[in-house]
């Protein structure tokens, strides 16, 4: 085999390798594997609790007397 | 399949028994499947800090029992939390402890609540929120009673 085809047989086997590696999963980052560990049950509960935080400003905002309407709008974000 | 559900949630209840008495988590006592997303960890595993060895086995404990879609749908997730602003993730985590502090009950029931809100839509959502601004702190009040009194929807009643 001629040194040129020895290279070209190298160069194919590297591809595939690299090939192969691409298609396995990596693991995710340190980061993102915190996050989904932080929360009590799952890592929806930040929904939830963001959602709280919004009741409790409403909350804490001006309550309208009985049968009167309030004009302030909050969006959701 | 149901092997391995076994499997996640004894990983699980495992987890939560070891961050009971907060000494952190020894590399050993992780899950096959923990040591494998937490492999370049295993050389410095022992020098973390007992909170994150807690976060990190949680997390990848979660990550492992998750579906492809789950992973997407947490990553999504991620995305968002990593967007606020630090203030409101204070906020956030703030409120995550005194969630915690609750009964089993009335995080069940919170829970239950905020599941049934999270399938209206968006525009539905904010009809009710508005509903809820207009309420007077007498209306508001009898509203709670009437959402803490009210009986656990039957599975069957669930979508």
């Amino acid at each position: 085999m001629s040194p040129e085809q020895h290279l070209v047989l190298l160069a194919c086997g590297l591809c595939l390798g690299a090939a192969a590696m691409a298609e396995e999963e990596l693991p995710p980052d340190a980061e993102f594997l915190e996050y989904l560990g932080m929360w009590e049950e799952t890592d929806e509960d930040w929904l939830l609790l963001d959602e709280l935080r919004l009741v409790e400003n409403m909350e804490r905002s001006d309550p309208v007397p009985e049968g009167k309407e309030s004009t302030e709008t909050e969006n959701e974000s | 399949m149901k092997a391995k559900l076994i499997i996640v949630l004894s990983t699980l209840l495992f987890v939560g028994a070891a961050f009971a008495d907060n000494d952190g988590v020894s590399w050993n006592e992780l899950s096959a499947d923990q040591q494998a997303v937490l492999g370049h960890f295993s050389d410095t595993w022992d020098s973390l800090p007992a909170n994150r060895q807690e976060r990190l086995a949680t997390g990848a404990a979660r990550w492992s029992a998750m579906t492809p879609e789950q992973r997407q749908q947490a990553e999504a997730r991620f995305g968002e939390w990593r967007g606020l602003s630090a203030e409101r993730r204070e906020l956030i985590r703030e409120r995550a402890e005194v969630f915690g502090n609750l009964s089993p009950e009335e995080k069940s029931r919170i829970r239950e609540n905020y599941r049934r809100y999270r399938q209206m839509d968006k525009q539905r959502r904010q009809a009710l929120r508005d509903r809820y601004r207009r309420m007077s702190p007498e209306q508001r009040q009898r509203l709670r009673d009437h959402l803490r009194d009210r009986p656990p929807q039957r599975p069957r009643d669930r979508r």
